[in-house]
């Protein structure tokens, strides 16, 4: 059975709509007019026990709203939802049992008082037993490296140290799924290195199901081996990341330094279909070249015969780029009906 | 079911804990707290003086009776603060409200718990300065009856909880008002007149006395304060009881409705 199941799964708000001035306020008063958002779009989802997903998108795409319907704060507006064969919204209080959940932007530590406080509410409000608490404080303090944290209220941590507690606070209670809302949103490169190292952890050694959403492409890949990518509140790709680059990276690049100038007339004229080259200065060249069609070894004994090669490097097909494409709406994934 | 009970309560009681370390965390608000309340109350009984040097009984009351009277409106006022009111406004106007909805808890319990700390860190000591006040400057019949602190300290009970639920049901108001000022100030009306906080309702003309009469507010300040000074005949005593039994399960069930269609319309920020 699938831990995570949606079928159908939409979100669709009332957005008061004002016309602009004194004017438009006093005339919403009197006669409101509301235009109605999609937020999330027929979203099919199903994750099974012990899966790292990313859920990737640009801002506003629906990743929050869909968390947000997943972990029964938001009613859905259609579809079918299942967590743990439980709906979240209807059966939130069960439901919510078997989930930890951190939003980066937000803090479920009590902000006046000390941590170990919230902890410690925490544990009671999962019923968690004392044993399994104590176990898995240690394990905590030891992995996120609380200790000198423990005593000090919420309000005076650091983000750094606040996201550590945090991500301590959703695992405390060895829930079944977690959802991750950018936990590593402003933090320096070593937290979120730590960060990673721990989710890893939490994913691979206690089969906790992680579904995470980051701008961060170095999390999603580091700590997620499926990736999801919802654009306008609907689903536009769902596979793994080398999936991801084999159905919409088709090119690599060289960039290719020479010795002496480059005879650009020459050199263009003698790339055969399926390569293209630009150059970048009179020594400098890129080349872009059909990688299921050629190999890099190919491109340069081509270039050779024309280009006093001196160096030359190879850029691997990137996801960073991917992503970046798909967000600027330059690739087209999937069937076209699906994007609007 | 009955083994079940003490976990059950427990995640709640925790609330409470943290509510009352939280009261307490910034000393200088939270002395100043009880300060307003304080000097509030101070003012009010400095005017019912004055009003009293002129005629000895004012309705059916005396002096001394006004007092014990007074002191219970200011412990009414100071077993919960303000904050209660804003609380759930603020969460959802913050969003933090979802933070709060990932954890099984029900709200509201979660919401009265916390609203208790609250009251105990803050209540308790503006009780004890308000009853030092009083006795310093001349207040001297406390209640002698064993029974009158019985009934006294259930009507308290339900002071609080009609309180409680009146703040929070005005502060789910909020939520559609999208601003809290208005709201808590026809509330502080409503409530401050009808619980008979700044007149005894006896005081009041005959027609308005009845509509008061059946409302929750009296429950507030009118009936603790009346049982306290043994103003309220026995059986009076009763039905007013019974009247705020009533109260507090009509209005925790008429907030978990507000609730209900609140969340049903809350769209939370960042989405």
């Amino acid at each position: 059975m699938n831990i995570i199941e949606t079928k159908g799964l939409s979100k669709s708000y009332q957005s008061p709509l004002k016309e602009a001035g004194v004017r438009g306020a006093i005339k919403h008063l009197f006669k409101p007019e509301h235009k109605n958002i999609v937020a999330v779009s027929d979203v099919n989802l199903s994750i099974e026990a012990g899966e790292s997903v990313a859920y990737v998108g640009p801002n506003g795409a629906g990743k929050s709203t869909t968390i947000k319907m997943l972990t029964g704060i938001l009613l859905p507006s259609g579809g079918e939802i299942r967590i743990n064969g439980l709906h979240p919204y209807k059966e939130r209080m069960r439901s919510n049992k078997n989930i930890g959940v951190v939003f980066g932007q937000r803090t479920q530590l009590w902000w006046d008082i000390p941590v170990i406080e919230s902890f410690a509410l925490l544990r009671d409000i999962y019923e968690v037993p004392e044993k399994v608490y104590k176990d898995n404080l240690a394990y905590f303090t030891e992995m996120l490296g609380l200790k000198e944290i423990l005593n000090q209220s919420a309000r005076r941590l650091s983000l750094g140290q606040r996201m550590r507690a945090d991500l301590a606070v959703a695992l405390m209670h060895n829930p079944a799924i977690a959802f991750l809302d950018e936990p590593t949103i402003g933090l320096d490169v070593a937290v979120k290195e730590r960060i990673r190292e721990f989710l890893k952890l939490v994913n691979r050694e206690r089969g906790v199901t992680i579904m995470l959403t980051s701008h961060d492409l170095g999390d999603i890949e580091d700590v997620c081996r499926r990736f999801i990518i919802i654009d306008m509140g609907r689903i536009i790709y769902d596979g793994s990341i080398q999936g991801l680059l084999d159905k919409y990276v088709k090119e690599r690049s060289i960039r290719i330094s020479a010795s002496s100038k480059i005879d650009e007339a020459a050199t263009l004229k003698a790339l055969p279909a399926g390569i293209r080259a630009a150059l970048t200065s009179d020594r400098d060249i890129t080349i872009m070249f059909d990688r299921f069609k050629y190999t890099a070894k190919n491109v340069l004994e081509i270039m050779m015969k024309t280009v006093d090669v001196a160096d030359f490097q190879l850029d691997e097909p990137d996801i960073e780029q991917v992503v970046k494409n798909v967000y600027e709406g330059h690739l087209e994934l999937q069937d076209e009906g699906q994007k609007a | 079911m009955n083994a079940r009970l003490p976990i059950l309560v427990k995640k709640y009681v925790r609330h409470m804990q943290c509510a009352i370390q939280e009261t307490t965390a910034y000393r200088a608000s939270y002395f100043v707290n009880i300060l307003s309340q304080f000097v509030t109350y101070i003012a009010i009984f400095f005017l019912w003086k004055a009003v009293y040097a002129a005629g000895t009984i004012i309705g059916d009351m005396g002096w001394s009776d006004m007092q014990g009277y007074l002191l219970i409106s200011l412990f009414s006022s100071a077993i919960i603060s303000g904050a209660s009111e804003f609380r759930a406004a603020r969460a959802i106007w913050s969003g933090n409200i979802a933070v709060e909805l990932v954890r099984p808890v029900d709200y509201q319990t979660a919401n009265l718990a916390i609203a208790i700390g609250n009251g105990l860190a803050e209540g308790v000591l503006v009780a004890g300065i308000g009853l030092l006040f009083a006795m310093l400057i001349g207040f001297s019949t406390p209640p002698s009856n064993p029974l009158t602190w019985l009934y006294f300290v259930v009507a308290m009970v339900f002071a609080f909880m009609i309180k409680f639920m009146i703040l929070y049901i005005f502060g789910l108001f909020m939520f559609w008002t999208t601003g809290g000022m208005g709201v808590s100030w026809i509330r502080k009306g409503v409530t401050d007149f009808f619980s008979g906080a700044v007149i005894p309702l006896t005081f009041f003309p005959g027609w308005l006395q009845g509509i008061a009469g059946v409302l929750p507010f009296r429950g507030m300040v009118f009936v603790p304060g009346m049982i306290f000074i043994e103003r309220l005949p026995q059986d009076q005593i009763f039905i007013s009881l019974a009247l705020d039994v009533f109260w507090v399960v009509a209005l925790w069930y008429l907030a978990k409705l507000i609730w209900h269609f609140a969340m049903r319309k809350v769209t939370i920020q960042g989405g």
